[in-house]
């Protein structure tokens, strides 16, 4: 029995929590969920609990990269096969998880991205974000070689040679697009498959537009220094 | 400023900037703390290159000597720094206060757990 994991971190998601655990009920009633609850002020610990599921409650709020890397270090401790990284603010549509556990187990792959533009259907985010998600996906190919086509998504899934990786790293600011450069580098396989992710229905997003400038730079400078790196192979 | 501040300066700015680099690299530093320092190894080498901007910056202010006028941009950015630093410092003692505070929680709530499991299992200390 393959066990698979699934991290949903949450920061005042009162509000989506419930859709996302019905819909994920629906699907299949055996995945192990764990929710990370980034230090929220609301009921979000409530509901995962009424809901019985596992929440981790941060005594201090850590950022998604914290959160996130929580989630892995549980998912390596407890010696899970494969763990999934879902939002939990119900933009990411659970359906998609088997194809993405196929595209590991069955194709061989490492790591695995859910991507809102291999075909273009569903919420596409704003004008301002798509152009920064080409502006990453364009620095990637540059790098490494590797063309993703939504380097900024949340929506991933990876085995346990890269849980136990994001154990020991895991950048702490806007680490999706930095993950994906670190994981190529170390000649892990990437793949893509095509999602439809909905538009936030409650609570706020944490990237405004003075963040998301910032985000650029930070992510740019990350970039080109890991690429200074040595190539390191993969264990 | 002469020629050979100049030098000195641009060859000090590029040699920080490779230490930089290789800090965050190892993982010694973090991104975020590093970037100020990066720009400001930027900004040096850009004034060794172009000394104009400082002499510049000297009639502006009516500054009599432009290796003042250098100092003084330095003080201000490294009172910027410095007070970020405080803040820093705050919120990791902040930080630190509520993760004792947890752990002194937990603590009390696995010396009783141990208690209970003792007292139910009939088991001696």
């Amino acid at each position: 029995m393959i066990k698979i994991l699934i991290i949903i971190p949450a920061f005042n998601e009162e509000e989506n929590l419930q859709q996302l655990f019905n819909k994920i009920k629906k699907i299949n009633n055996n995945y192990d969920i764990l929710v990370i609850n980034d230090c929220s002020k609301d009921y979000t610990s409530k509901i995962c609990k009424d809901n019985k599921v596992n929440v981790i409650d941060l005594p201090i709020n850590l950022g998604i990269g914290g959160a996130v890397q929580t989630g892995y270090k549980y998912a390596y401790y407890n010696n899970y096969d494969l763990a999934i990284q879902l939002d939990g603010d119900g933009q990411h549509n659970p359906e998609y998880i088997d194809i993405m556990v196929s595209e590991i187990i069955n194709k061989g792959n490492n790591f695995c991205i859910g991507s809102r533009f291999i075909d273009n259907q569903g919420f596409q985010s704003t004008i301002m974000r798509r152009i920064g998600i080409k502006y990453f996906s364009y620095l990637i190919k540059l790098i490494t070689g590797s063309n993703i086509t939504d380097p900024t998504s949340g929506y991933r899934a990876c085995d346990r040679k890269i849980i136990k990786y994001f154990c020991e790293y895991y950048p702490r600011d806007y680490p999706e697009p930095e993950t994906i450069v670190l994981l190529s580098k170390k000649k892990y396989k990437i793949s893509e498959i095509p999602v439809i992710m909905n538009e936030r229905t409650g609570g706020k997003s944490s990237i405004s537009s003075f963040k998301s400038v910032y985000y650029m730079i930070k992510v740019t400078l990350a970039t080109l220094i890991i690429s200074l790196s040595h190539n390191e192979e993969v264990l | 400023m002469s020629t050979k501040l100049i030098s000195i300066l641009f060859i000090g700015a590029v040699l920080f900037l490779i230490f930089i680099v290789n800090m965050i690299r190892k993982k010694y530093i973090d991104l975020k703390f590093a970037i100020t320092w990066i720009i400001l190894s930027f900004i040096l080498i850009f004034i060794s290159v172009f000394p104009g901007i400082v002499f510049f910056i000297s009639k502006l202010l009516d500054i009599k000597t432009p290796v003042n006028t250098l100092f003084i941009l330095v003080i201000f950015f490294l009172l910027n720094i410095i007070f970020i630093l405080s803040i820093t410092v705050s919120q990791c003692i902040y930080n630190n206060n509520i993760l004792t505070q947890e752990i002194g929680i937990l603590k009390l709530k696995t010396e009783n757990l141990e208690d209970l499991y003792i007292k139910e299992n009939k088991l001696t200390h």
